[in-house]
């Protein structure tokens, strides 16, 4: 049978404790994948969204899905697939420049890229599935 | 040990990478499941862009489709999941139209349509998961 489990955030505020949080977990392992809620641009401190351009906002969706994947025994060069949010589609390149510096080499993950309705200033939103590794 | 394969496009005007210089691979593996990067309507040999009707885009990523999971061990049978991204929700008949002559109904992979901005302005684009 697959084990089911779920992860807490490295952001606290994202946790189901924190009030006003939304009923998701941050991120869920079923068998060796692990699949992520979208990320945006919070601020790991204090749990805000942290408004700014594309490339601010990109970087610190970023950083947060590599806080999550270690957190839950994972990294992000094991992603096997992200799919990326945009406010919209003109973003592409200044959204892709910041993506490539964080996901290099020849291993890359799958990735899809669309254009969404989003509300409250975000711009981005990046969802990931990763492999975990077995001992 | 992780388990998680890359494998590579089917044709070199597939492979968005080289020529559109996405920063993606095509095709990851991980256990029996393929998550594949959006699929687009673009030259198989060439890589340019199949700009078109919903019709003939579609048709297009289908038959990208196919041959990128012919290239991974898989095949439209296999297909779990569809994304299926259009640019205009007024197109789904259309849409439907075409994408049933690919799949039959009592095997048709779970399926969510949206309608979305796509990248080069493309009408279509195709986010699957299959097995293999």
């Amino acid at each position: 049978m697959t084990q089911r489990t779920a992860f807490a955030s490295p952001i606290a505020a994202l946790n189901a404790a924190h009030p006003g949080q939304v009923p998701r977990s941050p991120a869920m392992r079923a068998g060796n994948l692990l699949y992520l809620s979208s990320m945006t641009s919070i601020d790991p401190q204090t749990g805000e969204f942290r408004p700014g351009s594309v490339t601010e906002q990109t970087r610190t969706a970023l950083t947060n899905i590599a806080a999550q994947l270690q957190s839950a025994g994972t990294e992000p060069a094991h992603a096997a697939k992200v799919t990326v949010h945009l406010a919209s589609i003109l973003d592409y390149e200044e959204m892709n420049v910041v993506y490539g510096d964080f996901f290099t080499g020849d291993s890359l993950p799958a990735r899809t890229v669309c254009a969404v309705q989003m509300a409250g200033g975000i711009k981005v939103s990046i969802e990931c599935v990763a492999v975990v590794p077995s001992a | 040990m992780i388990d998680r394969t890359i494998f590579p496009a089917p044709t070199r005007g597939l492979d968005l990478k080289q020529t559109l210089g996405l920063p993606q691979s095509m095709v990851v593996r991980s256990g029996d499941l393929l998550f594949l990067s959006g699929v687009l309507a673009v030259h198989p040999g060439t890589g340019e862009r199949m700009h078109g009707t919903l019709t003939s885009e579609t048709h297009q990523c289908l038959q990208n489709l196919s041959m990128i999971l012919g290239r991974a061990g898989s095949s439209l049978e296999k297909v779990v999941r569809v994304h299926a991204m259009m640019y205009s929700r007024i197109e789904y008949d259309v849409f439907n139209s075409v994408y049933r002559q690919y799949f039959t109904p009592a095997q048709a992979p779970a399926r969510t349509v949206w309608s979305v901005g796509i990248l080069y302005g493309l009408k279509v684009q195709l986010d699957v998961i299959a097995t293999v």
